[in-house]
């Protein structure tokens, strides 16, 4: 089983010896595109405790740092628990630098800005924390849900700075992105609008009415009947939770339900 | 899984729930009498004389009730729990401690408190069982709750908001499985009610008591995250909105944020079939 380590000396991901099994891809098989990527050569292993992948070496690169980043999260939540804030920015920042050659997407920048923002959040550094997750919001955003979760965060920062009314802004603005692909992520996402709205007195406004029945169609549901416009929005979040969206519908009425994931 | 915040020196509940339990356990060994003066001696030094001369607060302890028990459903399960896991204990005999935080009559954290079982799957499938006692149909007296609160300290100032802790012994429960392996389970209920003290919201307390994420938030997204890190591949079906691999951290970082909600939309769990 491989095992992905930061190196003692310096943060670095390295990969333990593979051992290989009887059902192992060799990397000398075709295998025209990079399981990742899907544009490269498959050049190498990506190897994990359940599968193996064919992938680039560039998306290796960016497979392998991502599970160390996430592994080294196990330790910083233990340090981020007993409040060492700054030895959590320390150990990210320097994660970054041990492993910025790697990072040729800029997932790992991003991703370490954004938890950096969170980081001074959490630690009430709110000036730091905003300034940390506008430069989260300068890299590209994969899709509308990053946005929205940018949105979001930022919008808790404002409002931890006393200014509710733009925090409302700021959140509806990045809510305002609609991409009907992801309409299954709006009801996660419409219980900021009633958050927003509550902290500063307002309802609703009507005109997200729209995208909360966008987001009912996708779960084939009606928007419930409640009082409020924010009230019903928080209902369908509810009744959707635990509900198939028409992608994940769709998908197992034409491939008979396997999910895929983690597939020996 | 035991929180390593138990050990955090500011969590006041760590102090008066392991000091409960620990008074309790005195009992135990003793015979009881020594242990309930010893806790009612504490309760008043430590719980009124502190009021009076502005110490801190952390150190206070909330009196504590012996009453109450836990819902037979709960019970049931965690027998149904003991006959499942018991032939997995290395010894014939235990005694356990769990500590439930209650808000709203709603169980927000288990944690095990004190000697563990050798097995962490019975210890899982007995904190699951009481993560579901308030919906089996334990409550608290809130009338009474309240009305502790002039002479409770309080844990700590949220806005116009005072959260009122009070620690609730309940009657403890012997399950036994195959081989007549016993567990004694003893339970502290952690209550804390919120009671409006103002109209007055002053920004830095709001502030303050946003500064922290909740420890039922952590407690909530830690093991997603876990689990997660544990089953990285999207499935098919969200392959294309949200590529081949999860974005664990994210979506870690978005449950705290949404209170303890996982993005199930783009890092669902394992095996994940919705309803």
């Amino acid at each position: 089983m491989a095992k992905l380590q930061m190196s003692a000396a310096g943060l670095e991901t390295e990969l333990n010896p593979m051992q290989e099994g009887d059902d192992m891809p060799s990397v000398d098989e075709p295998h025209p595109l990079c399981w990742f990527c899907r544009k490269k050569p498959a050049t190498e292993l990506y190897i994990q405790p359940k599968s193996t992948k064919r992938v680039c070496a560039t998306c290796l690169d960016r497979l392998q740092v991502q599970d160390a980043y996430e592994h080294a999260w196990l330790h910083f939540l233990v340090l981020e628990d007993e409040e060492r804030y700054e030895e959590v920015l320390a150990g990210i920042g320097a994660f970054l630098e041990a492993n910025r050659h790697r990072d040729h997407d800029q997932w790992l920048a991003r991703s370490i800005t954004r938890d950096r923002s969170s980081v001074l959040f959490e630690a009430g550094r709110y000036a730091e924390a905003d300034e940390a997750c506008d430069a989260w919001g300068r890299f590209p955003f994969d899709n509308v849900t990053d946005r929205w979760f940018h949105g979001s965060a930022k919008a808790q920062i404002v409002q931890a700075l006393g200014r509710p009314q733009e925090a409302l802004a700021i959140f509806e603005e990045a809510f305002s992105h609609q991409d009907p692909r992801y309409a299954s992520a709006i009801p996660y996402y419409l219980h900021w609008l009633v958050d927003f709205s509550d902290a500063v007195g307002q309802p609703v406004d009507e005109k997200w009415r729209r995208v909360a029945e966008a987001g009912a169609e996708d779960f084939a549901v009606e928007m419930p009947v409640r009082d409020s416009l924010g009230e019903s929005m928080l209902a369908l979040a509810e009744m959707t939770r635990e509900m198939p969206s028409k992608r994940q519908r769709e998908w197992e009425a034409t491939h008979g339900g396997g999910t895929g994931e983690d597939k020996p | 899984m035991d929180d390593p915040r138990e050990d955090a020196p500011t969590d006041p509940y760590r102090t008066r729930g392991a000091f409960a339990l620990s008074a309790f356990r005195r009992e135990r060994a003793s015979g009881g009498r020594f242990a309930w003066a010893a806790l009612l001696a504490t309760c008043v030094a430590v719980c009124v004389a502190p009021m009076g001369c502005g110490s801190s607060e952390e150190h206070a302890v909330a009196p504590e009730r012996t009453q109450g028990s836990l819902p037979a459903r709960t019970v049931r399960a965690l027998q149904a729990c003991a006959e499942e896991g018991t032939g997995r204990l290395r010894r014939q005999a235990y005694e356990i401690g769990f500590k439930v935080e209650l808000t709203d009559d709603r169980v927000q954290a288990v944690a095990p408190k004190g000697p563990r079982l050798d097995d962490a799957g019975l210890e899982r499938c007995m904190m699951n069982a009481l993560r579901t006692m308030a919906d089996a149909g334990f409550s608290t007296d809130r009338t009474e709750l309240v009305s502790y609160g002039g002479h409770l300290p309080a844990r700590g100032v949220l806005a116009n908001v005072t959260v009122l802790p009070e620690i609730v012994k309940l009657a403890e429960v012997v399950v036994a499985g195959p081989g007549g392996v016993t567990i004694v389970v003893v339970v502290v209920v952690v209550v804390i009610a919120a009671v409006v003290l103002s109209e007055d919201k002053p920004q830095e307390e709001v502030v303050e008591a946003i500064k922290r994420w909740p420890r039922k938030v952590l407690e909530k997204c830690q093991p997603r995250f876990d689990e997660c890190l544990g089953n990285q591949y999207q499935p098919d079906w969200n392959q294309e909105m949200f590529g081949e691999k999860k974005d664990c951290r994210s979506c870690f970082d978005e449950c705290k944020k949404d209170k303890g909600q996982w993005p199930n939309y783009k890092c669902p769990p394992p095996g994940w079939k919705p309803n």
